[in-house]
C-alpha cells in the first residue's frame, strides 16, 4: 500500500514534468498557427499582426509561463481559433467521448468475457475455433472500413440507424460497435488465455476432485483469478480512449474530444492540444494507479508483496 | 458476492457513469411544422467573424447573417445591398456610399453610416489584426462618415473596389458586438437570418430574422453540420441527414443521374467555380530556373485527362494565368489542354536536360491526386516527381519557406488552389508580383519579373475596359512564356440538393447561398433521425 | 488427463497450420509474384478510372485507372517490410530498456515505467506527427512513428521477462561469479527471451498494418505512387458508395495477412507458452 501512496503523491510532480515535455513537443511541430488561421492568401504583414495578437511572438519560456499559469487556474487558456476557453471546449466534448467509450468498453466486456469463458471451457472445440476466428477477423478489420460499410448498410440502405452525429440512443449503436471491435477481440483472447492457464493449476483440479460442478469451478474458482489482467486492460484503455477514438469520431461526426484534437492539431491550436494531451496523460496515469490497486485487491499474492 | 467481483464492479462504475444520457436534442424534438434546412459542409466554420477568416466553407455559413455594401449575384453583376447608391471621385480615390435608412443589427443597434464606417475601420485597423484583412489594408486608407453617407478613401485607384467590397470579409458587423470581443463565436450582422447557436463540434443554427429589411426568407431555420469524409457527405444526402451537401465529390455524381436510385431523392448541381488549381515552380532552384524547362513541364501535362480522371468531368482545363470568367482572361485553345510530349522533350533537350531530372513537390492531402497524376505524365519526358504528401501545418511550413530553406529541402514545386472572387488583381498580385515572394505572400516560386510587376500595377488601377483587356492579354502572354506557375484546372462548384428544396444558388467563388431557399410542399420527409 | 488434452489441442492446432500456410504463401508471393504477374503498378489511365472488376482487371481499377490486383501484389513486399521494420525497431528499443529496468534498482525501474506510461498516454496523433514532422514524411518515418507507439508495450514485456528471471538461480549464480550486469543481460537473459518475443511480435504484426492504414488516413503514410495497402484502402474510401472495389480488395488483403500473422502467433504461443503476463499485448497499434 505504501508504494501505491508514494506513486499517488508523485503524481503532481510527474504532471509538471509532463507539462514541460508536452509544451516543448507541441511547439516543436512544424506549422505556424497564425499562417494556418489567416490562410495562404494572407500577406505576411497580416500573419505577423495575428501572431502578435495571439501572443505567439513571445519567447517560448514566457509562453510556457503563461500556459502554466492558465493550467493552474484550471482553464488552460483560450483557443487560438475562436477564443473559447480550452476548459469549456474540452468539458463540452468530454461527456460524448466518455459516453461512447464507456459504452464501447461495456460492450467489449459483455462480449469478450463470456466469449472467453466459453472458448476456454471448450478449448479446442469448434466453438473455440469459431470464437477465436471471429476475434481475428474483428482485430484485422480497419475501423474506418467497418464504419463506412455499416453506415452504407444500416443507415443508407436499411434506414435502421441514424447516419451520424450524436443524439438519442440509436446514434450510439454503430460508433460503439465499431469502437468495441478491437477491445472485444482483445478481451476475449485474454480471458481465454488466462482461463486456460488457470484451469491447468492444481487447485482447480482439487476443486474438481471435490466434485464441484464445472460451472462452479469456472465461475467461482477460475474466473476471479483470470480477471486481473482483463481489468488492467479495460482500465488502461480508458486512458487511451482519446487517441483510439480518432477514426470513429471523425467518420461518425461524433462531437467528442478526439475530433477536437484532430481539428486542433490541424490548426496548431496549441492551448487546446496541450489541454487534451495533459488530460489524456493524467487519465492514463490515474487509470494505471486504479488498475494496480484493483489487481492488488484481486490477487492476494501481490497484496502481500507490496 | 465475492470480493473480486465487487472490485471489478467498482471499477466499472466510472465506465457506466460515463454513459449518462448526454443532453437530448431539445431543439429537435417538438415542432415539426417549422421549416428547417440542413446544410452539410466539408469543414466547420473557422470563426463567426467575417473579417477574421478566409475559407469558402466559412463564407457559406456566414452569408445569411451578414451583408455587404454592395452585393454580387451568381452572374457577377453588382446590386445595391446595405448601400443604396454610390459615386466615385474623378480620380477614383474617394468612394461615397449612401447607406440604406432604417437598418438594424440583430442585436438591436442601428446600422447607420456611423456603424458602417466603424465596421470598415475595424477591418483595416492594424491593431485588430484580423485574419482576412490583408488586401483591404493595402488598398483602403481611411473610412469616414459624412451625414448619412460613408466615404471610403483609397491609397491608389483600384478598378475592382466594388467587387472587393462585396466579399464576405468586408461584411458589416455590429460595432457593439465587435467591441464586446465575442464576434468570433457569435455572429451579429444585418442579414435575413439571426445567429442562434454554435455548438462546438455539432452544428451552427440560425433562425429567420423577423426584422429583416428585404424580402422575408421562406425558411424558419437553417442548420449547418459538417463531415470531412466525402463518402459521408454523399450518404447524408441520400438519407436526408442533409438537405444540401457542399461539396459533393464528383465521383458520386452518377449516382444521381436520371434513372438511378439517387435521382429520386436528390439532384447534383454544378456551377463554374473560381477555384484554380496550379503548381508553382521554384524559379530559384535549378533546373527550374530555366523558363524552357518550366514550359516543357507545362507542355507535358494532359489537362483534359486531369479533368476527366480527377474531376470526372466537373471542371475546365486551365491553360493560362487567369480564371476564364474574368474579363480579358484567355481560355485554352483547341487541343491546347492535351499533352504535347514531343515539344516538351525538344524544349528540355534545348535546355540541356534531355536526359531528365528529379524534382520534389510538397502537397496537402486534398491536392495529392494531382501530384500523382503529374508524376505519371512526366515520366513520359524523363522527369521524376518525388511526392511529399504533407499534413496541413507541415505543408504551410514548406510552402511558405524562403528561397534558402526551399533550396535546402529541395522543394521544387508546390501544388495548391486559389479561389479569388473573380478579381484579376487578387489572382495576379499575390501569385506573380515580386513583392509577394514567399514568405511575404503566396508567390511560392519566387518569380520576379519587372514587366509583369508593372503590368499587375497597371491592371489594378486601369478602369478603361479596352486598355485593361489589352494589358491583361499582354500580361498573360508574358506569363505563358515565363511559366512560373503551371495552371492545371478550374474545378466546378459541385453540390447536391434534396428534391423539394428550391432557390439554392452558388456564387461564382464557390459560396452556396441558402438564405433564399424554400421547401416545396411535396418535399420528402427527412429520412434521418426520427 | 485434461491437461494432456489441452496440450495436444495447442500442438496440432488448426490456427497454427493456417497461419503458417498463409504467411508462407505471402512470403512466396512477395518474392515471385511481381515477376510472375508482370504489369506496371503505376501505369495510369485517367480517361478510364474506377473500372469495375472484370477479366482484364480482376480487382478493378482505382481512381487513376491503375490495376488494383497488380498493385496489391507489388504492395505485398512493402507490407511485409513494414511489419518487419516497425517491429524490429519497437522491440529493439523497447526490450533492452525493459530488461534494464527489470534488473535496475527500484527507483530507476519506477522512473522508466512512468516515462513509458506517459509515452503510452500521449495521443498517438501528436506522437506520429511529431516523429513524422521532425524527420520528414515518408514510409520509413511513418514506420518509426508506429514503432514509437508500441515501444511501451515492449518495455513492459522486457521488464516482465527480466523481473521473472532476476531471481532464477542461474542468473544469481552468474552474478555471483562476477559476470557484469550487461553481460548477463546480453549473453544469457536475452536469448532466453527470444521465444516470447517472437510470439509477441507476430501477435502485434497485424496491428502494424492497421496502424499504417490509420496513418495514411491522416495523410501521413507511404508516399505515392508506392502501392502500400493501407494507403490504397484509405484512398479507396473516398469513392465508397460509388465504387466498392478500391477499398474492398486492399481491405481483404490486409485482413487475410493479419489473420495469418495472428494465427501463427497464437499457434506459436500455444506451443511455447504464453509470453509473460503482459497486460498490454496487442494494444500498441492503436493510433
Amino acid at each position: 500500500m505504501m508504494g501505491f501512496l508514494r506513486r499517488a503523491a508523485a503524481l503532481p510532480l510527474i504532471m509538471l514534468g509532463v507539462s514541460v515535455a508536452v509544451f516543448v513537443a507541441i511547439h516543436a511541430l512544424p506549422g505556424d498557427p497564425a499562417r494556418l488561421l489567416a490562410g495562404q492568401q494572407a500577406p505576411e504583414a497580416v500573419v505577423a499582426a495575428l501572431r502578435h495578437r495571439l501572443g505567439l511572438d513571445l519567447p517560448l519560456p514566457a509562453q510556457y509561463g503563461r500556459f502554466l499559469l492558465h493550467a493552474l487556474h484550471g482553464d488552460f487558456g483560450l483557443s487560438l481559433r475562436n477564443g473559447v476557453p480550452v476548459a469549456t471546449l474540452v468539458l463540452g466534448r468530454l461527456p460524448y467521448s466518455l459516453a461512447l467509450g464507456g459504452l464501447a468498453y461495456m460492450l467489449a466486456l459483455l462480449v469478450g468475457i463470456p466469449g472467453g469463458i466459453v472458448a476456454a471451457a471448450r478449448a479446442g472445440s469448434w466453438a473455440d475455433h469459431l470464437l477465436t476466428g471471429l476475434t481475428l477477423i474483428g482485430a484485422s478489420l480497419a475501423g474506418f472500413w467497418v464504419a463506412l460499410l455499416g453506415m452504407e448498410v444500416f443507415a443508407v440502405r436499411l434506414h435502421w440507424l441514424p447516419l451520424m452525429g450524436a443524439g438519442g440512443w440509436r446514434h450510439y449503436v454503430m460508433p460503439a460497435c465499431v469502437l468495441a471491435l478491437l477491445p472485444a477481440a482483445l478481451i476475449l483472447r485474454m480471458t481465454r488465455a488466462g482461463l486456460v492457464t488457470v484451469l491447468r493449476q492444481d487447485y482447480i483440479r482439487t476443486a474438481r476432485a471435490k466434485g464441484l460442478s464445472p460451472r462452479r469451478v469456472m465461475l467461482r474458482h477460475a474466473l476471479p483469478n483470470a480477471l486481473a489482467p482483463i481489468i488492467a486492460v479495460s482500465a488502461l484503455n480508458i486512458g487511451s480512449l482519446i487517441s483510439g477514438a480518432v477514426v470513429t469520431e471523425t467518420v461518425f461526426d461524433w462531437p467528442g474530444v478526439a475530433r477536437l484534437l484532430v481539428d486542433s492539431v490541424r490548426y496548431r491550436d496549441y492551448p487546446v492540444i496541450q489541454g487534451i494531451t495533459l488530460l489524456s496523460v493524467l487519465g492514463v496515469l490515474l487509470a494505471t494507479l486504479a488498475a494496480d490497486a484493483a489487481i492488488a485487491l484481486l490477487d492476494p499474492r501481490q497484496r502481500r508483496m507490496s | 458476492m465475492p470480493r473480486p467481483i465487487l472490485a471489478s464492479v467498482a471499477l466499472l462504475v466510472p465506465l457506466v457513469a460515463g454513459f449518462f444520457p448526454v443532453r437530448g436534442d431539445l431543439l429537435h424534438a417538438a415542432e415539426s411544422r417549422v421549416t428547417e434546412l440542413t446544410v452539410m459542409l466539408a469543414e466547420p466554420p473557422r470563426s463567426m467573424d467575417p473579417a477574421d477568416q478566409s475559407a469558402t466553407a466559412t463564407r457559406s455559413v456566414l452569408a445569411p447573417f451578414y451583408e455587404t455594401l454592395v452585393r454580387q449575384d451568381e452572374t457577377g453583376a453588382l446590386h445595391p445591398a446595405l448601400a443604396t447608391a454610390w459615386t466615385s471621385s474623378a480620380d477614383g480615390l474617394r468612394w461615397r456610399f449612401a447607406i440604406r435608412p432604417g437598418l438594424r443589427f440583430h442585436d438591436g443597434t442601428n446600422c447607420d453610416a456611423a456603424a458602417v464606417a466603424a465596421s470598415l475601420r475595424r477591418l483595416i485597423d492594424p491593431k485588430a489584426a484580423l485574419a482576412g484583412s490583408g488586401i483591404f489594408r493595402e488598398i483602403i486608407s481611411s473610412v469616414e462618415q459624412e451625414a448619412g453617407d460613408v466615404v471610403v478613401t483609397l491609397r491608389h485607384p483600384y478598378a475592382e473596389i466594388l467587387p472587393l467590397l462585396s466579399v464576405t470579409q468586408a461584411a458589416i458587423v455590429s460595432p457593439r458586438a465587435a467591441a464586446r470581443g465575442d464576434l468570433g463565436r457569435h455572429a451579429d450582422g444585418t442579414g435575413p437570418f439571426v445567429f442562434v447557436a454554435w455548438r462546438q463540434g455539432k452544428d451552427v443554427r440560425a433562425a429567420r430574422n423577423p426584422a429583416y429589411w428585404g424580402p422575408a426568407p421562406a425558411l424558419d431555420r437553417l442548420r449547418w453540420v459538417w463531415s470531412p469524409e466525402p463518402s459521408v457527405l454523399n450518404m447524408a444526402l441520400q438519407t436526408g441527414d442533409a438537405d444540401i451537401v457542399d461539396p459533393l465529390a464528383p465521383v458520386f455524381a452518377r449516382l444521381y443521374a436520371p434513372g438511378e436510385r439517387g435521382a429520386t431523392v436528390a439532384q447534383v448541381r454544378r456551377a463554374p467555380g473560381a477555384a484554380l488549381f496550379w503548381a508553382a515552380l521554384n524559379t530559384k532552384l535549378p533546373p527550374l530556373d530555366d523558363s524552357r524547362v518550366r514550359r516543357a513541364l507545362g507542355l507535358a501535362i494532359d489537362r483534359d485527362a486531369l479533368v476527366a480522371g480527377l474531376l470526372h468531368g466537373f471542371g475546365r482545363p486551365a491553360c493560362h494565368a487567369l480564371t476564364p470568367d474574368i474579363a480579358g482572361a484567355r481560355s485554352c485553345a483547341p487541343g491546347e489542354a492535351r499533352a504535347h510530349l514531343a515539344q516538351a522533350r525538344a524544349l528540355l533537350a534545348e535546355a540541356g536536360h534531355g536526359s531528365g531530372f528529379t524534382i520534389a513537390v510538397a502537397v496537402q492531402e486534398p491536392e495529392e491526386p494531382i501530384a500523382e497524376a503529374l508524376q505519371a505524365m512526366w515520366r513520359g519526358i524523363g522527369v521524376t516527381l518525388e511526392i511529399r504528401r504533407q499534413e496541413a501545418g507541415v505543408w504551410v511550413q514548406s510552402a511558405f519557406a524562403p528561397p534558402e530553406a526551399k533550396r535546402r529541402a529541395g522543394t521544387g514545386m508546390i501544388i495548391t488552389s486559389w479561389s479569388a472572387p473573380f478579381i484579376a488583381d487578387l489572382q495576379l498580385r499575390p501569385l506573380y508580383a515580386s513583392v509577394s515572394a514567399a514568405p511575404a505572400g503566396a508567390n511560392l516560386g519566387f518569380f520576379s519579373d519587372d514587366a509583369v510587376d508593372a503590368a499587375i500595377n497597371a491592371v489594378a488601377e486601369e478602369r478603361d475596359p479596352a486598355i485593361r483587356r489589352q494589358t491583361l492579354d499582354d500580361l498573360q502572354a508574358r506569363l505563358d512564356a515565363q511559366a512560373p506557375i503551371l495552371p492545371l484546372y478550374n474545378a466546378d462548384t459541385v453540390y447536391g440538393v434534396r428534391r423539394g428544396v428550391e432557390g439554392v444558388t452558388a456564387l461564382r467563388d464557390g459560396e452556396i447561398i441558402v438564405a433564399g431557399a424554400s421547401l416545396a410542399e411535396a418535399a420528402l420527409p427527412a429520412g434521418g433521425a426520427p | 488427463m485434461r491437461w494432456r488434452l489441452w496440450r495436444r489441442a495447442g500442438a496440432s492446432s488448426l490456427p497454427f497450420r493456417l497461419g503458417a500456410a498463409l504467411c508462407g504463401g505471402a512470403l512466396v508471393l512477395a518474392l515471385v509474384g511481381p515477376a510472375l504477374l508482370g504489369g506496371d503498378p503505376s501505369a495510369q489511365d485517367l480517361y478510364h478510372v474506377l473500372q469495375p472488376p472484370s477479366w482484364r482487371h480482376p480487382c478493378g481499377t482505382d481512381a487513376f485507372g491503375r490495376d488494383i490486383l497488380v498493385r496489391l501484389v507489388y504492395g505485398l513486399r512493402l507490407t511485409l517490410m513494414e511489419i518487419a521494420v516497425s517491429l524490429t525497431v519497437a522491440a529493439g528499443i523497447g526490450v533492452p530498456i525493459g530488461l534494464f529496468a527489470g534488473f535496475a534498482p527500484r527507483w530507476v525501474d519506477g522512473a522508466v515505467m512512468t516515462i513509458s506510461d506517459v509515452l503510452f498516454a500521449f495521443p498517438g496523433l501528436v506522437l506520429a506527427l511529431l516523429v513524422v514532422s521532425l524527420l520528414g514524411p515518408g514510409l520509413f518515418h511513418a514506420l518509426l512513428a508506429i514503432a514509437a507507439f508500441s515501444v511501451p508495450v515492449y518495455i513492459r514485456l522486457g521488464r516482465t521477462l527480466a523481473a521473472g528471471m532476476r531471481h532464477l538461480l542461474w542468473v544469481e549464480a552468474l552474478t555471483v561469479l562476477g559476470a557484469g550486469r550487461t553481460r548477463v543481460l546480453l549473453r544469457h537473459v536475452l536469448p532466453n527471451a527470444a521465444t516470447p518475443l517472437l510470439v509477441q511480435a507476430t501477435l502485434s504484426g497485424g496491428t502494424v498494418v492497421l496502424a499504417a492504414a490509420s496513418l495514411s488516413f491522416l495523410g501521413l503514410g507511404a508516399q505515392p505512387p508506392l502501392p502500400e495497402w493501407g494507403t490504397m484502402m484509405s484512398d479507396g474510401r473516398n469513392a465508397l458508395g460509388a465504387a466498392f472495389w478500391p477499398c474492398l480488395f486492399p481491405g481483404l488483403s490486409i485482413a487475410v495477412t493479419v489473420i495469418g500473422l495472428n494465427c501463427l502467433g497464437d499457434g506459436l504461443r500455444e506451443r511455447f507458452g504464453a509470453p509473460g503476463e503482459d497486460r498490454r499485448a496487442g494494444s500498441g497499434g492503436e493510433v
